[in-house]
């Protein structure tokens, strides 16, 4: 699972003579370093002369060779920047989800406040770029296919913003393969197949957080890879930059997308092997010396992301000031922190004898009771009460008008209403004596019927396991009293003197009786309910649809000064606390999108490529934008995926028959740094099968990034057995460079033209610039599962 | 003993002139050069290998002693007394009964029905109830009937689970001492299953998990055994445990799908052994080949065989048609006696009067009928839906596309794969149409309402043109993926003006439309649920050589296929909100039982022993706990014996923590209801690693220190059973001792069921008196009653007529309506009846 094990190697290398490993691992029975030591050894004394023949012999070779890692390197970001830039300002429309992260970065400019699942990084990011080019945020990219020319949206910089990113990644690819011990042809082979895969560049070239997050993510195994390769050199200055670089590029990714998270379980686990390691007695660790490396680690990579991912929600609410389309998402303290918020200019106390309306939370419908009873029997031979109906209705009418009134003290009641009715001036004092506040028994009448609200055992309509809501008049008989009482439970309140407010108290209204708690759910009645939502009492009192808001008093409204005294009053809220309710809202819409979308699939058809994304279409020009990856690439490094398995269990079963096929150091780089790319791939990739939401092809990029440098592990592993000359270079070129044999140059030309061709073939999908014909699209259906536009 | 987890314990990877470590050796000092290996190794990474004797001591042969057979038959008699005391009370029929009950009658008369567990359980009460004399006639309708009153041998069917149950304490004793324990923690571990309340509520009820949980504990069992033979692979001794326990692993697989738990606890058992044996270079790679295959055949192929012999009885028992018939294919109602038997011209001609039916949705035909689409943004035509039972108004004409004929001078034309056509409903006269307007039960921008329209003098347009797409034909008949033929062909209709095909929604629709099954057109549909074929195909006035066609019955294979994908979409399509479902995070430590059957003064209630399910959750947490820093110590070479205790500890409760892991940690990843009853395997292994525990601490202490442990430890567990058996044999308790023993207040033990209760009595006060919401199901009913017999003013009038909330205390694993919401429909199809005529073909 280790990186690299070349570190002693790569040392010796880079001073020109050897260095003494530390005396920690010198007697160190590990065999790994044993073997190493034991060829260190034998070179040792030759070390210097053989190191002067051979620059004698590198000066014999051409300068091309010399410096071809340098110069492979300048290839794959030439042509990474021509795959992702070209002919970026086309479409000038608004693709797939351009839709969202171009509406969210406009709304930062903004400072409007949003709601999206995604943590802010990425989009504060797109955000950072509309603002340097002085992009004012006035466009909200609506819906596919809206123009951006005829809009005046500076699209062409915002994306070549973003794209620079996406830019990034098949160097950042190369640098990571190079670290890790492969040739300059390993390396330039999966950086290639990066380069020319579809999917990445259409990702890659268009306002969407993926190829930021794919940044952020290489960028920290990249970090990594240099750290763990200073393993000998703890605690050195560059130890802690890489370290350091590592976290911190850990928290950025995790700052992107939560499946960031996938990344800090790969270099968790990394890490957590490189501890085993150490804390190895037979190494001379001592029990301080670990634990100033757990330390070192812990606060690097646990305390340092953290710092990070939280203070860029700090940014985030620094930034989003003021109210937009995302308060409702929030609870009411929450959106009265945010300027002009309509919850500080309409939150009123409310009063016994206060003719209020109650509002559903979820699904808007205000409580509502009209003359109409319930049927006797319903269809499925149920019987009811044949009470008044008390329902769920999406307009506000007067029906929906309920007077609360104090389940006990009547008779002082009626005398305050007495008063209150002969339009008396009361003072603030004898008007505070009736204010209702949390857990307060109360009886709520129906103004238009003058009935009041009651639960009892019968089963609801549509719900036979709920209790039904009805209304029985107002001088009913002693024994259904009981039935009528509810308690005020204002979500949140946890001491009695939580008056209740309009707007900004969201209550669970529940039966003093039966405890159960009033609801409503989408369900609607039938004609006798006038298509009504159904209302009933859940048992459940804690479910979230049990929750209700009241909007409004009766004939009560906000004077000038009210609303400013109002504003006064909003109690503050500290970030820690706007930042809790955010990441819990944040969970909880994640795992609620369940809605199918059509172009949804399963972690299972990813590797195969069964399947794409239409991202655009222009009907009229017969173009399409289409995610779809590299099929080649794509099946060849599933491929390269099963065959790294595949050896290494037959190898490791011969192992355990001490018949050795592979020896010594190309089997161990094979297994450690193979395996940690392969679990990298395995950690991005399998957690999704367990996930509950709906799934997108872009889930799998990150994965697929790992799938393409297996192709480069596996092509070294076939093809190379000198290991130690590739393991002493460096990706910029300070060291040599390895000719491959000419079956490999042979297999690399092979990977790399069919690579390309197939990417030309597909290009016309993922830059969505051509138009096409029929027999054309259909040309490309290579599964007749993707299901490509205009085929006709 | 297994998995080992004691990973240096049986590294078999041993270098060369390694010599071997004694195990009381605290701290190794450096290895010197020639200790590591110059080869590289991959397999162990830093620490070399440190070997050590124990494991021969492990395996050593438990030989049976005069004591251990006089224990085990006392305590396979305590066993058998506990399980079966007062096992007639209630008379009534309790929770699940009502639909394991019915299952057995099922089978006692023959008639085929669907359940989501696999037949074995099922055909063993089955089996149990014509030995007691049950004649499959009581239906078991509802919770809460009365058994006496219809007499039936219900104690007989209840004995076979009790003695089942009673079966796994001496089971218990013996893989105790098998794993190399004395007799005391063996006794221990036999008493604290004996007297586990939840699994003597389950044993007592004629419900699925006593069988279930008895192959479970088997299955370990014999593999326990099988382990003591270690040293003498491929006797007749090892054999036999090795094929025991396959056979019973199918056989618990056969019982309920929870079974297959077993496989990943003993697969991974195995595969560590195999791969320990492979470095055990004094095994020739022959001989583990033949290790490898015996364990193959004995612990895969065995148990497969197990399972589809049984659904071979179940299908061979169950040959009679029964309600659940319509959840199946046509292929496979024809296999039952009285079942579907269709003959139809084979091939389809233009003219040709046809009925098609979904091929996968086996909700019915397409149909259609005079009434018209009300949704709001309908068009207000003709109804089109697809309806379950074969009349008039399925049959459809096959006419050539809008403005086209076809010259049938020759002789009938037929209908080839690719002809654009239409259809005309022959009762109605009216095309199958469909057009840019919303179906009725959704907004999807890709899905449209299909409508009959026309009418006469209009000859049709071309929205009611469709293309026909043949997908596949039967391979022995040939031309059928060229030309249309009944039953073989299976083929789309694809609107050629919208590209969308006909789909079969599996939505039931409102009322208004008859609450039949939703058809719309649908774009972009993979063919799964927009796939056809005809069933019943006529041409009139054809009379030259017409070809006959009829269903192939499905092979009995084929049954046990399909009835075992139905299985699958069932189980996953279990949601509900069962009052006492309860999530994996909350079993085992008890966090509330449920309620099964509530009398006047006793009622039941599933909860377990609590000091058993918290002592034994507290030890498997210790053992991993241990585990881990056990390897963390290794690395520092310090290694406690535990008193030569070590690899016993490490290797038994190791393994029976593995498999409490795979008994319920996979449960966290099931999105249906779920049950506490579901942790019951999983908590026997829990016993087994708290007796473990028990004796690990208790072993170098002197014998009566030890003793009076285990004294303590069998007194607070007898207290505790005494102190729940109230709910759990139904006896009569006092709301008062009912309260007190809520030890926990999230147990929602309803104690107004017991004496001093408001539910105590059937004279209750007041209609309304006792409305809180844990009641039980059966009670439901009484309550209904009482609220009859009450009297009052106007407004409890009206509670007279009212139904009493209903507690839905079934399980829902319920076989119809379990089928899956979407299956169900088709079935709920079935017994509404139709707005029109019905004409029978």
């Amino acid at each position: 699972m280790s990186v690299d094990d070349s570190a002693q190697l790569k040392m010796r290398s880079s001073k020109g003579k050897p260095i003494t490993a530390p005396d920690t691992l010198g007697s160190a029975g590990e065999q790994g370093h044993t073997s190493v030591n034991a060829t260190s050894s034998k070179e040792a004394d030759s070390s210097v002369s053989s190191s002067e023949s051979e620059s004698r012999r590198a000066s014999k070779v051409s300068g091309w060779v010399k410096n071809s890692s340098k110069y492979a390197f300048l290839v794959v970001v030439a042509l990474s920047f021509i795959t992702r830039y070209w002919l970026i300002w086309d479409p000038a429309q608004v693709v797939f989800d351009e839709v969202h992260f171009g509406k969210f970065a406009s709304y930062y400019l903004r400072r409007e406040y949003y709601f999206d699942v995604h943590p802010p990084l990425a989009k504060m990011l797109i955000a950072l770029g509309g603002w340097l080019i002085g992009y004012d945020g006035h466009f909200l990219f609506e819906k596919i296919g809206m123009d951006y020319m005829s809009n005046g949206v500076p699209y062409i910089m915002l994306r070549a913003w973003v794209a620079l990113f996406g830019f990034a990644i098949p160097p950042l690819v190369y640098m990571i393969m190079a670290e890790s011990g492969y040739s300059v042809a390993a390396a330039t082979l999966a950086a290639l197949l990066v380069t020319f895969d579809n999917a990445l560049v259409t990702q890659g070239r268009l306002i969407l957080l993926d190829n930021i997050m794919i940044y952020f993510m290489l960028a920290a195994v990249y970090s990594y890879v240099r750290f763990f390769k200073l393993r000998y050199k703890a605690f050195s200055t560059q130890w802690w930059t890489w370290l350091l670089s590592t976290g911190a590029m850990l928290g950025c990714v995790v700052s992107c997308k939560l499946v960031g998270l996938f990344t800090i379980m790969l270099v968790g686990m990394a890490v957590l092997y490189d501890l085993w390691r150490i804390i190895d007695i037979r190494r001379g660790t001592t029990m301080f010396d670990f634990c100033r490396h757990f330390v070192a680690r812990a606060f690097a990579l646990i305390v340092v992301p953290f710092m990070l991912y939280l203070s860029f929600f700090y940014i985030h609410f620094a930034l989003l000031t003021h109210t937009g389309p995302g308060d409702a998402y929030h609870t009411s303290k929450f959106q009265m922190q945010l300027i002009d918020s309509p919850m500080t200019k309409s939150s009123f106390d409310i009063h016994y004898g206060d003719q209020i309306v109650f509002r559903h939370r979820d699904s808007a419908v205000y409580l509502d009771s009209n003359t109409g009873r319930y049927p006797l029997r319903y269809e499925d031979q149920r019987v009811s009460s044949q009470g008044q109906q008390v329902t769920g209705a999406k307009n506000l009418t007067s029906n929906s008008l309920w007077m609360i009134q104090p389940a006990k003290d009547q008779l002082g009641f009626q005398e305050f209403m007495a008063r209150r009715d002969a339009g008396e001036d009361i003072s603030d004092e004898d008007m505070d004596k009736w204010l209702v506040y949390h857990s307060d028994f109360v009886q709520l009448m129906h103004v238009n019927t003058s009935s009041i609200l009651r639960t009892h055992d019968v089963a609801s309509p549509l719900t036979p396991t709920n209790m039904e809501f009805t209304t029985v008049p107002l001088n009913g008989s002693v024994a259904v009293w009981e039935d009528t009482i509810w308690q005020i439970n204002i979500d949140g309140a946890d001491t009695n003197d939580t008056v209740l407010q309009t707007s900004s108290s969201f209550i669970r209204l529940v039966s003093k009786k039966h405890s159960v708690a009033m609801y409503t759910h989408k369900k609607k009645l039938p004609a006798w309910g006038h298509k009504h939502q159904e209302i009933n009492g859940n048992k459940k009192p804690t479910e979230n649809g049990n929750v209700w808001t009241i909007p409004l008093i009766h004939g009560r409204k906000a004077s000038p000064e009210e609303q400013e005294e109002m504003k006064n009053k909003v109690a503050k809220m500290g970030f820690f606390e706007k930042y809790a309710e955010l990441q819990g809202l944040m969970i909880k819409h994640n795992n609620a999108l369940t809605s199918v979308h059509p172009f949804q699939s399963t972690p299972m058809s990813w590797p195969l490529l069964v399947r794409g994304i239409s991202f655009w279409t222009n009907a009229d020009a017969r173009k399409q934008i289409y995610l779809l990856g590299n099929p080649v690439g794509w099946w060849l490094s599933s491929l390269s995926l099963l065959a790294y398995v595949i050896s290494v269990v037959a190898l490791e079963l011969f192992n355990r028959r001490n018949i050795t096929i592979v020896d010594g150091i190309i089997y161990r780089h094979f297994l450690r740094s193979g395996g940690f790319i392969a679990f990298a791939w395995f950690i991005h990739y399998f957690p999704f099968f367990l996930m509950g939401r709906s799934l997108f092809l872009h889930h799998y990029l990150p994965a697929s990034i790992f799938a393409y440098m297996m192709i480069g592990a596996t092509y070294q592993f076939f093809n190379f057995d000198e290991y130690q000359k590739f393991t002493l270079r460096h990706w910029n070129g300070k060291a040599r460079a390895l000719m491959p044999s000419t079956i490999a140059a042979a297999l690399f030309a092979t990977i790399i033209a069919a690579q390309v061709a197939t990417f030309m073939f597909f290009a016309p999908l993922a830059y969505g610039t051509t138009s096409m014909t029929p027999e054309q699209i259909r040309g490309r259906m290579w599964m007749s599962t993707y299901d490509l536009h205009f085929q006709k | 003993m297994t998995v080992d987890m004691d990973k240096e314990g049986k590294r078999g990877h041993r270098p060369k002139g390694h010599s071997i470590q004694t195990d009381d050796t605290a701290r190794v000092p450096k290895l010197t050069k020639e200790d590591s290996p110059t080869t590289h190794q991959p397999s162990s990474d830093a620490v070399t290998v440190v070997s050590h004797k124990y494991t021969a001591a492990f395996f050593a042969k438990w030989n049976v002693s005069s004591t251990d057979a006089l224990l085990l038959l006392v305590i396979s008699l305590v066993a058998l007394v506990v399980r079966c005391y007062r096992l007639s009370i209630p008379a009534k029929v309790v929770f699940d009964e009502v639909h394991f009950g019915k299952f057995a009658g099922k089978y006692l008369n023959g008639t085929y029905f669907y359940d989501l567990h696999p037949p074995l359980a099922k055909m063993m009460f089955a089996a149990a109830g014509k030995l007691a004399g049950y004649d499959g006639v009581f239906d078991f309708k509802s919770i809460g009937l009365d058994y006496e009153a219809a007499s039936v041998p219900y104690v007989g069917m209840r004995l076979l689970p009790a003695i089942l149950g009673a079966i796994t304490v001496p089971a218990t004793y013996v893989v105790v001492r098998a794993c190399g324990y004395k007799i005391d923690t063996a006794a221990l571990a036999s008493l604290l299953v004996c007297f586990e309340n939840g699994l003597i509520t389950q044993s007592r009820l004629i419900l699925l998990d006593s069988p279930l949980v008895f192959f479970t504990v088997l299955s370990l069992t014999t593999w326990t055994m099988f382990w003591t033979q270690q040293d003498k692979p491929f006797t007749r001794t090892w054999w036999f445990w090795l094929l025991a326990t396959g056979a019973m692993m199918g056989c618990a697989a056969s019982c309920k799908w929870v079974g297959l738990f077993l496989f990943p606890a003993i697969g991974l058992s195995t595969i560590a052994d195999l791969w320990n044996k492979i470095a055990d270079l004094s095994i020739s790679p022959r001989k583990w080949f033949a290790h490898f295959f015996a364990r193959a055949l004995a612990l895969l192929a065995v148990p497969l065989a197990v399972y589809l012999f049984w659904f071979q009885v179940h299908f061979a028992v169950l040959y009679k048609t029964g309600d659940a018939k319509a959840m199946m294919s046509p292929e496979f109602q024809t296999t039952l006696e009285g079942g579907l038997n269709v003959t139809t011209d084979r091939d389809v001609f233009y003219g040709s009067e046809i009925r098609m039916r979904s091929t996968n949705g086996r909700s019915g035909y397409l149909h259609s009928h005079t009434h018209n689409w009300q949704h709001e943004k309908g068009s207000g035509q003709q109804q089109v839906t697809i309806y379950g039972f074969a009349d008039q108004n399925n049959i459809w004409i096959v006419e050539p596309a809008y403005n086209k004929t076809i010259d049938t001078s020759n002789g009938p034309v037929p209908v080839m794969a690719g002809d654009v056509i239409r259809l005309r409903h022959k009762i109605t006269d009216k095309f199958l149409h469909s057009h840019d307007k919303k179906p009725a039960l959704t907004s999807d921008d890709n899905k449209f309402e299909l409508s009959g329209y026309g009418f006469p003098g209009f000859d049709g347009d071309t929205n009611d043109n469709f293309r026909l797409e043949i997908l596949s034909g039967d391979k022995t008949m040939e031309g059928s993926d060229k030309m249309l033929q009944s039953i073989y062909s299976r083929f789309r209709l694809i609107h050629t003006n919208l590209g969308c095909a006909v789909f079969n929604s599996r939505k039931k629709l409102p009322k208004w439309a008859f609450e039949q099954t939703e058809v719309n057109c649908m774009r972009n549909c993979m063919p799964r649920m927009s796939t056809w074929h005809v069933e019943y195909a006529h041409l009139p006035n054809n009379t030259d050589g017409v070809r006959k066609a009829e269903y192939r019955p499905l092979s009995v294979w084929g049954k046990i296929l399909e009835y075992n994908k139905m299985m699958a979409s069932s189980n996953a399509g279990l949601t509900g909100d069962h009052p006492f479902a309860a999530r994996p995070q909350h079993w085992p430590w008890l966090r509330r039982g449920t309620a099964y059957w509530g009398g006047y003064g006793n009622f039941i209630y599933q909860l377990g022993n609590p000091p058993v399910w918290w002592a034994s959750l507290a030890s498997v947490l210790l053992l991993m706990a241990v585990r881990v820093l056990l390897f963390l110590l290794d690395k520092r070479q310090i290694r406690p014996s535990f008193g030569g205790q070590r690899a016993k500890y490490l290797s038994a409760a190791g393994f029976f923590t593995i498999s409490w892991l795979c008994h319920y940690i996979p449960f966290f990843l099931m999105g249906r209801e779920l049950f506490i009853h579901h942790y019951f395997p999983a908590l026997w292994m829990a016993i087994l690693v708290l007796a473990f525990t028990l004796d690990l601490f208790t072993a170098r202490l002197p014998a009566v220190v030890r003793w009076s442990v285990y004294l303590v430890a069998a007194s607070i567990t007898l207290y505790a059973f005494e102190t729940f058996s109230y709910i759990t044999y139904a006896r009569v308790w006092t709301k008062d001792v009912c309260m007190k023993s809520k030890w926990l207040n999230t147990w929602d033990i309803d104690c107004e069921h017991a004496i001093g209760g408001a539910r105590s009595t059937e004279q209750q006060s007041s209609p309304v008196a006792g409305a809180d919401t844990g009641v039980n199901g059966s009670d439901a009913k009484q309550r209904v009653f009482s609220a009859e017999a009450a009297g009052g003013d106007a407004i409890n009038g009206a509670d007279k007529s009212a139904s009493a909330v209903e507690s839905v205390y079934v399980e829902p694993e319920f076989v119809n309506t379990a089928a899956g919401p979407k299956e169900a429909v088709g079935k709920e199809n079935m017994s509404i009846k139709p707005p029109v005529k019905h004409v029978e073909l």
